[in-house]
């Protein structure tokens, strides 16, 4: 099923001598990096089935770069026909069930390299990463990497990774009982091209006329507008970006600042009160996503990201608005 | 009076008629309000919602309770608008006032249609509501999804963490 393997060839020939042998970090390492690298370089499709908690679902991505387009259409195939379909910048997510498309422009400081050298040396610090068995995925002889927390503020991982491509061909999240709380695996897939571009176009996209349509428009916020104090920082999370967006019609505007320790990332969304009921402090969990929400002052506080439960309430508690 | 309304809205008033009705709308507070309602129905239905959720989620449940008065067809039969626009009226009352005015200006044919439609598929805009009051987190995570650096599932597999979720919360 493999076939034009082009751009992974080069630095396949460099990095594969070292594999049979070493299990050292640094292996493990590059690999990663390769990962990285791969994900925004190679034109693949496949299935690949999704599983969180106990909700499975199967679903069909394709990605093309064709020249300086970068493509990509994301169908649920069990279910609601959900369908995500990006266009560089531009991602539409299409929810037929609710009739409604959500449209999110990210500006072009989106498309930084995903794990920079030095973000790899410094996730060491917090995660221990080391070679995995190999095994088989998708028909694909893989390679897999094991990352596993130092501390209480993030969650285990273990990556197959085709070591030719460096596609991701599995990944699975585990919590802090070890238990896997989500696994993302390709059962079918063809990497390189040739890739027909209508494979990449959603029938919805014509379909979709009387839809609700929600723009979610941002703009950056260079630097820490310093509204706030995080008394309670997470280890190794450092601030990647910040923007304001307007995440629904109705809904105040919105800060969203992201925190990220290289591998998870924590969202956090400041609003404004305007009159919202008062509610307790609440935590949720959408799959290995957590939630905590809290209102402080004339804020509200809607947090998320892919950290163990205690850890997102540690931090959100921490946080203050600064006198003025 | 609330048939000329109807006919207002189904482009088949003459001009002078139609300065007629506006005189009228002014004076006369529960005309204006039954117009108020068409405006409403019509704005939470293409989804322009100038509104707050919890009006939009009130004017979804209104209308999931009464389905079948919403079949305002442009029909060129008089009388075949009455019993709607008056079940209508009686259905929809004391929300909030909008800009009625300057929503003259938007060319009034559309709305019979969209009511039109939402007839044909009354369930799924009461979706919209229910999603948008109880779940509320699917922008958010696609906020966050679509921004959260770190390693990526290849490609565009982060956004199934998305719209799983949102398939979960149905």
């Amino acid at each position: 099923m493999i076939q034009g393997l082009l751009l992974g060839l080069t630095a396949a020939a460099l990095a594969l001598p070292t594999w049979g042998q070493q299990q050292g970090n640094g292996d493990a390492l590059l690999l990663l990096q390769r990962v990285a690298a791969a994900a925004q370089k190679l034109t693949y499709t496949g299935v690949f089935t999704y599983q969180s908690g106990s909700r499975s679902e199967t679903s069909r991505i394709s990605h093309l770069i064709d020249g300086d387009d970068e493509l990509e259409r994301l169908e649920v195939l069990d279910g609601s026909p959900r369908e995500v379909i990006r266009r560089n910048q531009e991602v539409k997510c299409f929810l037929p069930e609710s009739h409604l498309v959500i449209v999110e422009r990210r500006g072009a400081r989106q498309f930084f390299p995903l794990l920079l050298p030095g973000s790899l040396a410094g996730m060491t610090e917090y995660y221990l990463i080391r070679k995995g068995a190999a095994g088989r995925v998708a028909g694909v002889d893989s390679t897999s990497v094991l990352i596993e927390p130092r501390d209480e503020n993030r969650y285990a991982h273990q990556f197959w990774i085709d070591p030719q491509s460096g596609l991701l061909l599995k990944a699975s999240l585990f919590n802090e009982t070890g238990k896997p709380v989500e696994t993302f695996a390709f059962t079918e897939v063809r990497i390189g091209g040739p890739l027909d571009r209508t494979l990449l176009k959603s029938p919805m996209d014509s379909r979709t006329l009387d839809w609700k349509v929600q723009h979610v428009q941002s703009s950056d916020i260079k630097g820490d507008d310093g509204q706030w104090l995080f008394r309670a920082p997470l280890p190794g999370f450092r601030r990647m970006s910040g923007m304001k967006r307007q995440l629904r019609p109705d809904a105040p505007e919105s800060t969203q600042v992201i925190f990220s320790d290289g591998l998870a990332s924590i969202s956090v969304f400041v609003e404004p009160m305007a009159g919202r009921a008062k509610e307790e402090p609440a935590a949720l969990t959408m799959g290995a996503v957590n939630v905590y929400k809290r209102q402080i002052g004339d804020y509200q506080l809607i947090v998320m990201g892919d950290v163990p439960a205690a850890a997102l309430r540690r931090f959100v508690e921490g946080m203050e608005p600064r006198r003025k | 009076m609330t048939k000329e309304l109807s006919a207002l809205l189904d482009g088949e008033l003459e001009q002078h008629e139609i300065q007629q009705l506006w005189s009228a709308l002014k004076a006369e507070p529960r005309l204006r309000g039954v117009w108020t309602d068409y405006r409403l129905v019509g704005d939470t239905i293409r989804g322009e919602a100038k509104l707050s959720a919890d009006i939009t989620a009130r004017v979804m449940a209104r209308l999931a309770d009464e389905p079948v008065v919403l079949a305002p067809h442009r029909s060129k039969t008089p009388n075949s608008w009455q019993r709607p626009v008056l079940a209508l009226a009686a259905s929809l009352s004391g929300v909030a006032v909008v800009g009625w005015l300057a929503l003259a200006q938007q060319p009034p044919v559309r709305e019979p249609a969209t009511l039109a439609r939402l007839e044909q598929r009354s369930p799924a805009p009461v979706a919209v509501a229910d999603t948008t009051t109880s779940n509320g987190m699917q922008e958010y995570l696609l906020a966050h999804q679509a921004n959260a650096p770190g390693l990526h599932l290849p490609g565009g597999a982060q956004h199934i963490r998305t719209v799983s979720a949102v398939g979960n919360g149905q």
